[in-house]
């Protein structure tokens, strides 16, 4: 005999959605507006990592930061790049930044003109976005292998690469001491195989949350030197910079944002843990087990 | 905060009105909404076409062209350098040849000629990147023998209060003691990889104890399927969390609302 099809489980099981998306807006919205709802953000080895490698870099030194996304995974991806860059021009290492997805350098120059006035740093002398170029990231790795000016004649702006000052410090890809590869796709993964498999430059990556777990396996088997995980890696970066670069400064996009995060995981894990007992309880479970 | 300028704070306003257009989703369809989508459909395919004419097209056809023949009755190097980038771009524009019937086998050519460099680059790059090591960092002794004890210590003090790290560091077994949590480590690892590997075996039936041995690779790969779902809730949580950052720092910022 079918069950009644009504109470409160049952109609707890049809609850318009919109209730579920107000709910989730305000968890995220509320930790902002009461600043002492902040959470501790705990360091873990590979971010850890990453810093490090970038920590034991001499001034002088090259580092190249693909800028491989879209504004669309900004939020987890931009508060990495601006930590990297912090952290080595700070150090005077010179960061040099290039894309093969054209909305990558208009993103690069925005990191680069928040940062490098903090520490008087210079475009061309310390720091060079050297913009997009189409034909994919296997193409751009094996060209900047051989030779950068026959990939990037010129810089973003349009500058002979040749008038540079700071390209004269990096002509092939291996004159850098690393590469970061922040990404919202496998091109990290390109980045990874070609350029640390193929010429020995030690890559680490920026990857958002849907394709951190994947990129773990590379961490323990020594293909990445540190991986940044979404927006989690980028407040645990974010707080090594914090504690050891840039005690000063007081904006950390990431590290605001982990309150929000922790809150909607809260209200999520509650989700799940309701509509189970919903379904237990209203009996529908066992109706479709019959069926 | 940063000062902005009229057309800065302008902007500031734009975008947050196609933010709320575009939530307003969320409650129902609407013609605010559509107006955001179509006008993002809009603007990144006319970005993207821009992008590639300029880059393509002009940046790495038309000036290395002209430049290339002002140099050639001095440098007869440069007559290779053009036909270099002729040659590509003849190549980029057979492919165009596809929507010609009477001349769409020219196609085949630069399709050849993709296909051929894909899978010369691809396959040893695949083997390099993926099979090797990662074959290697699975085979590997179930035991595991600490000697990083120093480098431990030293990484120990990151982000925590001197009496934690003290207390921590002392938990670091010393060099050439038996690590029983890698080692615990590894053999999960051990079991996860033939248990995982044998579920995709199917040459063999799945019952009795290889059955159940199978059974405990379907788990190894729905924890690690749970691990993902977790990562991409955090992932679009975290898309959310951009927006709402913009909206209550910088658009209630231009109108003076300082949030801490």
């Amino acid at each position: 005999m079918q069950q009644p099809r009504k109470g409160f489980w049952y109609s707890a099981l049809r609850i318009d959605r919109r209730y579920i998306f107000m709910l989730v807006f305000v968890s995220l919205t509320v930790p902002f507006l009461f600043p002492g709802m902040r959470v501790p953000v705990e360091v873990q080895n590979p971010a850890r990592q990453v810093y490090d490698f970038v920590d034991g870099l001499n001034e002088g030194d090259g580092v190249l930061v693909a800028f491989e996304y879209s504004p669309s995974t900004a939020p987890e991806l931009t508060p990495m790049a601006t930590c990297v860059a912090r952290q080595c021009l700070k150090k005077g290492v010179r960061v040099y930044a290039l894309s093969s997805a054209p909305e990558g350098p208009p993103i690069a120059a925005e990191v680069f003109r928040r940062v490098a006035g903090d520490y008087g740093r210079t475009e061309g002398e310390d720091y060079v976005n050297l913009g997009y170029k189409p034909g994919g990231v296997q193409a751009i790795v094996l060209g900047l292998a051989q030779n950068v000016s026959s990939v990037f004649p010129t810089d973003y702006v349009g500058r002979a690469v040749a008038d540079i000052p700071a390209m004269r410090h990096f002509k092939k890809l291996s004159d850098l001491k690393l590469c970061v590869a922040l990404s919202a796709s496998t091109v990290a993964e390109t980045w990874m195989g070609l350029a640390s498999a193929r010429f020995g430059v030690p890559v680490a990556t920026g990857v958002t949350g849907v394709m951190v777990a994947n990129f773990y396996a590379y961490l323990d088997t020594g293909q990445l030197v540190g991986l940044l995980g979404g927006m989690k890696g980028a407040a645990e970066y974010e707080r090594l910079i914090a504690e050891n670069v840039d005690p000063e400064r007081g904006y950390w996009f990431a590290t605001r944002g982990m309150a929000s995060q922790s809150a909607s995981h809260v209200l999520i894990v509650l989700f799940v843990l309701f509509g189970n007992l919903a379904m237990i309880m209203s009996g529908r479970g066992q109706r479709r087990r019959r069926r | 905060m940063e000062a902005h300028g009229f057309w800065g704070v302008l902007g500031i306003w734009f975008s947050a009105a196609l933010t709320v257009f575009a939530f307003s989703f969320l409650y129902k369809d609407n013609p605010f909404y559509r107006f955001a989508e179509s006008l993002f459909v809009g603007v990144s395919a006319g970005y993207w076409a821009a992008m590639a004419v300029h880059e393509t097209m002009y940046r790495d056809v038309v000036v290395p062209v002209m430049a290339g023949f002002r140099f050639t009755s001095s440098d007869p190097a440069a007559w290779a350098m053009i036909l270099h980038r002729l040659v590509g771009c003849a190549l980029g524009l057979m492919m165009w040849s596809r929507f010609l019937p009477r001349i769409s086998w020219m196609s085949r050519w630069p399709m050849a000629f993709t296909i051929g460099f894909g899978t010369g680059v691809g396959i040893p790059y695949y083997i390099q990147q993926w099979l090797l090591p990662q074959i290697y960092g699975t085979v590997v002794p179930l035991t595991y023998i600490w000697t990083r004890a120093a480098e431990q210590k030293k990484q120990i003090g990151w982000g925590l209060n001197p009496e934690l790290a003290a207390k921590m560091a002392e938990a670091i077994p010393p060099d050439g003691m038996l690590h029983w949590g890698l080692t615990i480590s590894r053999i999960i690892l051990f079991i996860g990889v033939l248990s995982a590997l044998s579920y995709f075996f199917f040459s063999k039936a799945h019952k009795g104890a290889y059955g159940k041995f199978t059974r405990v690779g379907v788990y190894f790969l729905m924890i690690s399927f749970g691990a993902t779902f977790g990562n991409t809730v955090m992932a679009r949580m975290a898309l959310l969390i951009g927006r709402i950052q913009f909206l209550l720092y910088d658009w209630l910022g231009t109108m003076g609302v300082h949030l801490q």
